[in-house]
């Protein structure tokens, strides 16, 4: 009997609270107070809980790829292929070769070393081979043709790049 | 044993009588040096050889070349030759030697402590290399190495 008069109270007053907390002036009043103190909540995907196990899934995803089957390869960045200029580059105009070098070491004073050339079939067989070419300034080019059987060579550097 | 001490001796001398001028020949070359001013100020040709005249017009997009200084050196054998050029610049020429049918010879364009271009060349002789680029007042040099004349 007391059990029961006890349970009442306090299902009333559970009552009276659900109506006090749900008021739809409370529940705007509320919503106005959130959205002035505290910033929106993240769209769920950013929220921490689903962001930081998606984001430790990816290291370790990018980490072993290699154990990935080539088959799933693609679904990786692939790194950039490494373009290589070719060494010998025809040139329509002078119908000669040439061979451009990055060169430029920064003005420090010291000399630097010269960069050998690659000793390939074509450098061997010209009557003047450019062993090595260097500069301090900027890129250098090599430009090499034959004119009316003659034999030209062009050593050039443009300088400041 | 006195003659084949005599004959022995002239074989000797001959043989080196023989070799000497190939040795003498290897270890100094005769270099020619041309110095231009390339530019694209005027659309003159001021230069006494004029073989270069239609390489240079074909190969460079200058409009004038100036002749600067044209001097012959003979360069010893890994000794160093100062060439003065205008402006401050130097041409600094070593020959290294003969290999097989080739002379090396190291070039350097140089100016104060600056190396502009430094290159190592073999030359079949004779031969002509045109060394370019290094900034003068009103153009570029360029300057025409000529070997085995």
């Amino acid at each position: 009997m007391k059990n029961r008069r006890i349970d009442d109270v306090l299902k009333s007053y559970r009552g009276y609270l659900d109506e006090a907390v749900h008021d739809s002036v409370v529940r705007s009043r509320k919503k106005d107070f959130l959205a002035a103190h505290f910033r929106p909540e993240p769209f769920w995907g950013f929220q921490p809980v689903f962001l930081l196990p998606a984001i430790m899934l990816a290291a370790i995803f990018f980490l072993f790829q290699s154990l990935v089957p080539p088959r799933l390869a693609y679904i990786y960045p692939q790194p950039l292929k490494n373009v290589i200029a070719s060494e010998t580059q025809s040139t329509k105009e002078h119908g000669g070769f040439v061979r451009r070098f990055s060169g430029g070491q920064s003005q420090s004073g010291i000399a630097s070393v010269a960069e050998p050339l690659r000793n390939d079939e074509f450098n061997q067989g010209l009557p003047i081979r450019v062993e090595r070419i260097n500069s301090q300034v900027g890129p250098t080019m090599v430009f090499q043709t034959n004119r009316d059987n003659i034999p030209v060579t062009i050593v050039w550097v443009f300088v400041g790049g | 044993m006195r003659k084949n001490h005599l004959i022995l001796f002239c074989l000797i001398a001959s043989f080196l009588a023989g070799s000497f001028p190939t040795l003498a020949a290897d270890d100094s070359i005769r270099v020619k040096v041309t110095v231009l001013r390339a530019s694209n100020e005027g659309s003159d040709f001021d230069f006494d050889n004029d073989a270069y005249r239609d390489e240079l017009v074909k190969l460079f997009s200058y409009k004038s070349y100036h002749q600067l200084d044209v001097k012959a050196a003979e360069l010893q054998k890994a000794d160093r030759s100062i060439i003065s050029l205008p402006e401050g610049y130097e041409l600094v020429l070593t020959y290294q030697g003969v290999e097989g049918e080739r002379v090396m010879v190291q070039a350097l364009v140089r100016k104060n402590t600056t190396q502009y271009v430094y290159t190592l060349l073999s030359i079949q002789n004779p031969g002509v290399v045109f060394v370019g680029g290094p900034n003068v007042k009103d153009g570029v040099l360029v300057i025409v190495l000529e070997t085995g004349f």
